[in-house]
């Protein structure tokens, strides 16, 4: 239902235009807004009660000019205005009008945004889908959906700055399908196929960055794959969603994660633990090092991993001699029994601190 | 504004990754601090904690006296500027620069003021009735400023807000930025890899590293006086040259082996490496580019510290040159007068300024002598 306040909104602005006093009472007398320029008595409430009840669209009660609002055949509301000339009673049809229509179109855009939030539920027939599709004139385009999960609070501002942020012209649309997290469907036919990972990228980091900046909210953004059809919309919602969820437990210290680039946390994010242990107990045995917690040995491993196992040019980014990173390497070596300068101990290791971090989470859990 | 302090501020993620380890600082009313160092240092991790945008996972952020750590972010009066930034394109710039006040429900009155006054600083207010896409990158970037300027705050936070510009522009934008620290009179904090963007705004410099601060000094004395190799290899561009050594003590001077040459430090430098026990020790010997010359008054001056090699590099900057060869098996680079007569493929002669040599513990790979 559209809130008091939108009304209250709309009453104000009649007012500073026309000058009129108003008030507006839902179908069943109860005061939904007003300019407190009328007296509001159980006399007056009682009118309205009787005139929402009549066959008449409008009736006069003293200075009062009353209307209906009447929304596909039903009476929504009851309009109250303080006429006191020709102007004013034009004024006061205006404002009739101006109310049905921010009804009727708060009405449609709700319905569109039940359909979207059933499309990326999964909750409607792909036959449904389309015919509803056509009926609201929304075209299949390639799409994607961003969630931005907002965590407990703070849901409705990020949800006015993605609203403002998406072109909703073009076809994108925003909505929530629950507390946590805002979704926004990109259309991105506009966008050259070549450049759609770095724009889609581009796009997730400037949500984050301006939820960050204007609203002080941590938020996270995860997107899916482009689809094409409407009914595809679900897989894309599934798929982002399970990229801020893998993304949390092995890229944490990122905003923003893609399910194109979850790599090989996709995979480890669905395997067992019984699997799990048993691997870890295979690459470590039965204790796991100590220096899996080692700030310096992690930051250089990973930056060696990050250059491709290249020595030199990882001693240059680290800004460190060769020999030193060679003696790190060694040390490493000493302490986890894997020589990660060979393609298949680095590999081994790699799966090994990501199945870590997965069983982690799912102790946490 | 106000006063920040950082008390051993710790960074710990649910995946065990930790990316800022005791951070300790005290940040000055309207002082422009910068933090810098190689991506994933913990430079923004660290601002965000600031701002409250990410949790701290021990020590203590306390702001004009206050510890914030519980703190809202939106509670904590600090306004960020961001690399991604976006302007609402349905919107003006009156209406991008209001749009936070409004979800703030500040009165209009009050927003009005407010978004007239930042338009006012920023060199705005013919522009306040135009859309974003009616407006150059500079100006969209001040409107960016713009609204992080209405809130007032006690604190600006930047995190690479210069990085999606083109070079030029970011020049423009480094220098705008300069003048409106001076003009607001505020307290920043701004993150950049960049670290000639770190040098020419800030007036103290953190140089971060694995989530460690290396160093915290005004940007004169990091260029001059590194703690460490890595602040002498990331301070300076080009890098500064660095040789592995062999310390020899010979009376009450130290002299640095390395390959076919030897370098005979100052009475001063060789003090420091004689009280350290140096003889026979492996050191890094370390020297910037724009402390060699071909020039032949300073290779006769300097006869202890010459050089010889085949230029294997000619590149002509303008009013200088870099000349790159080879010393020891290590690739080094001189910054040289542009009428040098050198050019690729030459035998030449170079020689070091003694009192620019630096000397780095091969071990710790801390500053042994500057």
């Amino acid at each position: 239902m559209l809130s008091n306040q939108k009304l209250q909104n709309s009453l104000d602005e009649i007012k500073e235009i026309s000058r009129m006093d108003t008030a507006l009472f839902h179908a069943n007398g109860k005061l939904a807004a007003d300019t407190h320029g009328i007296e509001i008595n159980q006399t007056l409430e009682q009118v309205v009660l009787e005139f929402a009840a009549s066959l008449a669209e409008r009736q006069i009660y003293q200075d009062y000019h009353l209307f209906k609002v009447i929304v596909e055949g039903d009476t929504e509301y009851i309009l109250v205005c303080h006429v006191l000339d020709d102007i004013s009673g034009i004024c006061a049809q205006m404002a009739v009008c101006q109310i049905r229509n921010l009804v009727m179109s708060f009405a449609e855009q709700f319905d569109r945004n039940n359909f979207i939030q059933n499309i990326l539920l999964g909750n409607m027939l792909v036959v449904d889908i389309f015919s509803k599709a056509k009926k609201h004139h929304i075209q299949a385009l390639p799409r994607v959906v961003f969630v931005i999960h907002t965590g407990n609070k703070h849901n409705e501002v990020a949800m006015e700055l993605v609203k403002n942020l998406a072109d909703i012209q073009r076809g994108d649309f925003v909505t929530s399908v629950d507390q946590h997290s805002v979704v926004l469907i990109k259309d991105v036919s506009h966008i050259n196929g070549e450049n759609i990972e770095e724009e889609l990228a581009k796009t997730a980091s400037s949500l984050a960055d301006n939820i960050h900046m204007e609203a002080m909210i941590k938020v996270r953004v995860g997107y899916g794959n482009v689809v094409n059809q409407l009914p595809e919309l679900t897989e894309s919602y599934q798929e982002a969603r399970m990229a801020l969820e893998v993304g949390r437990v092995f890229y944490a210290e990122k905003d923003t994660i893609s399910y194109g680039k979850l790599g090989i946390g996709r995979l480890i994010y669905q395997l067992p633990m019984s699997l799990c242990s048993m691997f870890i107990k295979e690459v470590f045995g039965e204790t796991v090092p100590e220096i899996l917690d080692d700030e310096e040995a992690m930051s250089t491993i990973s930056k060696f991993f990050e250059n491709n196992l290249n020595i030199s040019e990882t001693a240059r980014q680290l800004y460190v001699h060769r020999n030193t990173l060679v003696y790190r390497l060694e040390r490493i070596e000493k302490a986890i029994g894997l020589d990660i300068r060979t393609f298949e101990d680095a590999m081994t290791f790699r799966i090994a601190v990501l199945v870590l971090a997965h069983m982690k989470d799912n102790n946490t859990d | 504004m106000a006063s920040l302090s950082l008390k051993n501020i710790c960074k710990k993620y649910s995946n065990g990754f930790e990316a800022v380890k005791d951070f300790n600082l005290d940040v000055e009313d309207k002082e422009f601090i910068i933090f810098v160092g190689p991506s994933g240092c913990g430079k923004s991790t660290t601002l965000r904690m600031i701002a409250g945008l990410e949790e701290i996972s021990s020590g203590e952020l306390i702001i004009d006296g206050k510890v914030m750590n519980d703190v809202e972010p939106k509670d904590r009066d600090i306004a960020m500027v961001f690399q991604n930034y976006a302007l609402y394109p349905h919107m003006t710039v009156f209406d991008n620069m209001a749009f936070g006040l409004k979800l703030r429900k500040v009165p209009k009155e009050e927003i009005k003021a407010k978004v007239e006054e930042a338009a006012r600083i920023l060199d705005l207010e013919k522009l306040l009735d135009r859309k974003p896409k009616a407006l150059s990158g500079g100006q969209r970037q001040r409107v960016a400023m713009g609204r992080a300027i209405v809130r007032n705050p006690k604190v600006f936070l930047m995190d690479e807000p210069l990085s999606n510009l083109d070079a030029k522009l970011r020049v423009q934008m480094r220098s705008e930025i300069a003048s409106l620290h001076n003009r607001l009179g505020a307290t920043i904090i701004y993150v950049t890899h960049d670290q000639t963007e770190a040098m020419t705004l800030g007036t103290r410099i953190v140089v971060l590293k694995d989530g460690v601060i290396m160093q915290v000094d005004s940007p004169q004395k990091l260029y001059n006086e590194p703690n460490n190799l890595f602040v002498a290899g990331f301070i300076g561009s080009p890098q500064m040259n660095f040789v592995d050594a062999t310390c020899e003590i010979s009376g009450d001077r130290a002299v640095l082996h390395f390959g076919d040459y030897s370098v005979t430090l100052s009475e001063n430098k060789s003090k420091k490496l004689i009280e350290g026990g140096y003889n026979g020790a492996k050191v890094v010997f370390g020297i910037r580019p724009e402390d060699i010359s071909d020039n032949p008054e300073m290779i006769q001056k300097n006869s202890d510290c010459v050089v010889e090699s085949d230029v294997t590099g000619y590149e002509l900057l303008g009013a200088e040159v870099l000349l790159y060869y080879t010393i020891a098996g290590t690739n080094m680079t001189a910054r040289v007068d542009s009428d040098t007569p050198a050019r690729y493929g030459d035998h030449i002669k170079l020689a070091f300024d003694p009192a620019k040599i630096h000397v780095f513990d091969k071990e710790t790979e801390l500053t042994i002598t500057n």
